[in-house]
């Protein structure tokens, strides 16, 4: 995760003209760059929908923690009791 | 219902906002003498949060005061400076105060302001915050701790339509609305035709989206060189500089530019109103407003 405002649904406004970060002018914009590959990748069109996902607020507890044990064991699933989206409401 | 909801989902007429000059000293009688600048012409203006990560007064301290003195706010919230309990606090604080409109934004980065640095917060990122605002608006904190009653709240946030990627904006303003956004505040634009595409996109996906391009009041070429070379995220084309840079008269060049925009903007697609910036600070707010075929509210 290299945005530096750590966003996790899309890139923020404040990406510049020739597609740079607004924090880090020299690097690209993650997002774009995601974007861009999101479009011109030949990916299953299932994969290229979890793009406008809504993901949930990380869980800080995860932090230095492996991501690969938590994907095999599902804890990166977990979200506070309180979370729902407008998808899984009905 | 908040005013602004009310004109927003209940008619059909154009909705303008403003955003309410940040507070630093001055005391209840500045923000007298601009909620009577403001109050004839805006349904509901912005209280913002710490704008271009400069400190200010807080959000909800300035909402509280425009609605004592007449205006109705909307309270903005960015990530940049709280976790997910210090905005749920902002929140249920502006609930308490009977504050329903709510505009939840990333936030421009510490980067931006005069204490870069500062440690940038970004716990939860706007669509999440507005994805948690509805949440709290059926009842319950993101923990699923009840609130009961439910708060009131009328949902916004921001998009920018002028800036890369330009077609997955169109999808990111859907994904805010499809986490509980009503309407966006547009960021502002000097490209008609990035507005343009924008507009006609969200209005084919989110037909239900209120849109709400900004615009600018500004007197001359200096303002839009500081922005361009300033603000990450808002192009001005060269030629549209060079305009008001090289008319006879600069200032009255720049308010026909401004007004041409928002002509333009609002003949959009799922256009219902301007947020109108004023950084002219003198008595072309009325003409302008008037020139859009507006009156005085009482």
């Amino acid at each position: 995760m290299t945005c530096p405002k750590t966003l996790r649904n899309g890139p923020c406004g404040g990406v510049r003209e020739n597609g740079n970060c607004e924090v880090i002018p020299d690097m690209q914009c993650v997002w774009l760059k995601a974007y861009e590959r999101k479009v011109f990748l030949p990916l299953p069109t299932v994969w290229k929908d979890h793009f406008n996902e809504l993901r949930p607020p990380v869980d800080m507890r995860l932090q230095g923690t492996s991501s690969w044990i938590n994907l095999v064991t599902k804890r990166d699933q977990q979200t506070p009791a309180g979370w729902s989206t407008t998808d899984s409401d009905h | 219902m908040s005013a602004l909801r009310e004109k927003l989902e209940n008619t059909a007429e154009n909705v303008f906002t403003a955003e309410f000059p940040s507070i630093d000293g001055g005391g209840m009688d500045a923000v007298a003498r601009d909620a009577a600048r403001l109050a004839p012409w805006f349904v509901a203006v912005n209280a913002t949060d710490n704008p271009a990560a400069h400190a200010h007064a807080s959000n909800t301290a300035t909402a509280i005061a425009m609605k004592m003195h007449g205006i109705e706010p909307i309270m903005q919230i960015v990530c940049r400076d709280k976790n997910r309990i210090a905005i749920q606090s902002d929140l249920m604080g502006g609930a308490l105060h009977g504050i329903e409109n709510i505009s939840l934004l990333t936030g421009d980065d510490v980067t931006a302001g005069d204490e870069p640095e500062a440690r940038r917060v970004f716990d939860i990122d706007s669509t999440q915050a507005i994805n948690i605002t509805r949440i709290m608006a059926t009842g319950k904190y993101l923990s699923g701790r009840e609130i009961k009653p439910a708060p009131n709240f009328y949902i916004g946030a921001v998009e920018n339509a002028a800036a890369p990627p330009f077609e997955y904006r169109i999808e990111r303003a859907l994904k805010k609305h499809r986490a509980g956004a009503a309407f966006l505040q547009l960021q502002i634009c000097y490209h008609p035709d990035r507005l343009e595409a924008f507009c006609k996109g969200v209005a084919k996906i989110a037909p239900n989206l209120k849109l709400i391009p900004t615009v600018l009041l500004l007197k001359s070429s200096k303002t839009l060189n500081f922005m361009q070379e300033k603000i990450s995220g808002i192009d001005v084309p060269k030629d549209t500089i060079a305009r008001v840079a090289s008319a006879a008269n600069g200032t009255k060049e720049a308010y026909d530019m401004t007004l041409e925009l928002a002509q333009h903007a609002l003949t959009l697609p799922g256009v219902r109103g301007l947020h109108v910036t004023d950084f002219r600070h003198d008595d072309s707010l009325g003409q302008f407003m008037s020139d859009l075929g507006q009156k005085p509210r009482n």
